[in-house]
């Protein structure tokens, strides 16, 4: 295997399932949130619309598998992170 | 190539951890993932107390209370839970102190509306304190804390070395790719599979999970202070005239409610030390902090607003004190969250046994060998699903007091016996190796 298809693999994806594992629970928080009648909408649109297109990029990440694309998965979920914080 | 020193000395922690405490991870998966749903399997048991018919108010409480502390002498009231909707009814805690055999808790159920006395039910004797205290002490009254803590510790390196090793036994394979050509290689690649993808869950139950465990032990160790505990700082009367004292029930939650914005009250709890004060605890926000953590103090008879904790304004440090117990049992949100919380914390189950069997087979020489692991697996798996399941059946239907005066020495018993056989069987295994090096020189 390549070093970069190595380094991908063994490196990238599994930070890109952690990344994908947190903002999947967290869009399903806001979900419930969203559902409940008393709940107060503390998060913004633009917050969520960002962590729920890092969720379809992360999700694709683990299809295609170009180191390309798993870095710039990566960069985008960090950059939903500093968002959401 | 031969792996790294370093790389094999990671998967001997790995392992080595993992065979020692994979069987309590596996417990604590599985009543973990149930006990997130605590909640709905209380209102499933307590339905029939739910009110049929509504009122136009709620009747004052304080004949009420001292109606249930004369039907039931001895017992102290712990607090009162408001009803959350309309229908539900109000649900006073009342405690009996009588050491760890004969103590009780007791929920009472009450109409708010006209102060009828619905009925009551034993909490130490009722399926979610089981749940808990099996998940959270394995009902040992001992040492069981610390050993939940113990294995949290546990997890949090498997994940950790787990991944460190992971590279390593990836090789050239790809993620999601699933051998089939023996069932070591399928468990292998389903072990991998899965201990990556909640691997952040895993390190963040690992995390809390030890945290809480070892709480008390830190907490004594380290001279930790916990924040948010006001105490009123005089004693205005005796501990029984506090205890006879009578207040508005239904006027201090509204108080409380007024100092806290999106304030959801969930306890009132009257002092019984002279103190003469009213903590009105409950939640705001639905955000990930344990139960009950913010509230308002009053004083018991004129009402006067003492001390005010909002756990959104506090400082971070705060936040992250009481972060842990929110996080770890995922009860902020609905039940989308719970599924979630269920679903990914059944994974450490997963990764036990399938490393169980990773381990075995790799014991075992013969086909035949290999063979048995697969009985030897499911054994295992059915034994403790019905000793999980038994030990329930005593708890709810025979008595709590019981379960646990059985299961706290079966526990060092277990431990005991379990780690004396694996040293046996290391003593052997080494004693072997010698002979044959002596043999052959």
């Amino acid at each position: 295997m390549k070093t970069a298809k190595k380094t991908t693999e063994h490196y990238l994806l599994p930070l890109n399932l952690c990344f994908l594992s947190f903002f999947g629970v967290f869009l399903v928080y806001e979900l419930d949130k969203g559902l409940m009648s008393d709940s107060p909408i503390s998060t913004t649109a633009t917050t969520l619309g960002v962590a729920f297109i890092a969720v379809v990029f992360l999700t694709a990440s683990l299809k295609f598998r170009s180191p390309i694309f798993q870095l710039f998965s990566t960069l985008f979920a960090l950059a939903a992170l500093a968002i959401l914080f | 190539m031969a792996a790294p020193k370093s790389k094999n000395l990671l998967w001997k922690i790995h392992q080595w951890i993992g065979l020692y405490v994979g069987i309590v991870i596996a417990a604590l998966s599985l009543t973990g993932s149930v006990a997130v749903f605590l909640p709905e399997i209380d209102a499933l048991l307590e339905r029939n107390y739910q009110l049929t018919e509504t009122g136009e108010s709620y009747v004052p409480m304080n004949g009420v209370i001292a109606q249930v502390q004369l039907e039931n002498p001895g017992f102290r009231v712990l607090g009162a839970i408001p009803p959350a909707s309309s229908t539900d009814p109000l649900i006073l805690d009342i405690f009996k102190g009588a050491g760890a055999k004969d103590s009780e808790r007791l929920q009472v159920f009450i109409n708010p509306y006209t102060g009828a006395i619905l009925g009551q039910k034993s909490h130490t004797n009722s399926l979610s304190n089981y749940l808990r205290q099996i998940h959270v002490r394995l009902m040992d009254a001992w040492w069981g804390r610390q050993i939940v803590g113990l294995a949290g510790v546990g997890l949090f390196i498997l994940c950790i070395t787990g991944l460190l090793i992971y590279g390593q036994f990836m090789k050239n394979q790809v993620f999601g790719a699933i051998r089939q050509k023996n069932l070591r290689l399928l468990m292998a690649d389903w072990h991998k599979m899965v201990g990556i993808s909640a691997l952040l869950f895993n390190l963040m139950i690992a995390g809390t999970g030890a945290w809480l465990g070892l709480q008390p032990v830190l907490i004594k160790w380290f001279d930790i202070k916990a924040p948010n505990t006001f105490l009123r700082a005089e004693k205005i009367s005796s501990e029984e005239e506090d205890l006879a004292l009578e207040y508005d029930y239904w006027k201090a939650v509204e108080v409380a409610k007024s100092q806290i914005e999106e304030f959801t009250v969930t306890q009132v709890i009257p002092s019984k030390d002279g103190t003469h004060t009213l903590e009105v605890k409950g939640e705001a926000g639905h955000l990930p902090f344990e139960p009950h953590i913010s509230k308002v103090v009053l004083d018991k008879s004129s009402l006067e607003i003492l001390h005010v904790y909002d756990i959104r304004k506090q400082a971070f440090i705060d936040k992250f004190y009481y972060m842990q117990e929110g996080l770890h049992f995922g009860r902020f949100g609905g039940i989308f969250l719970k599924i979630a919380y269920a679903l990914l914390g059944l994974t450490t189950g997963v990764l036990s046994i399938t490393g169980f069997f990773i381990y075995l087979i790799r014991q075992k020489k013969t086909p035949e060998e290999k063979d048995q692991v697969k009985k030897t697996i499911f054994i295992y798996s059915i034994s403790t699903v019905s000793f999980i399941i038994l030990l329930g059946l005593i708890a709810v239907f025979v008595s709590y007091a019981l379960a646990t005066a059985l299961m706290t020495p079966a526990v060092y018993i277990f431990l005991v016996g379990f780690i004396s056989y694996r040293l046996f069987r290391y003593w052997k295994k080494e004693k072997i190796a010698k002979t044959t090096i002596y043999e052959n020189s």
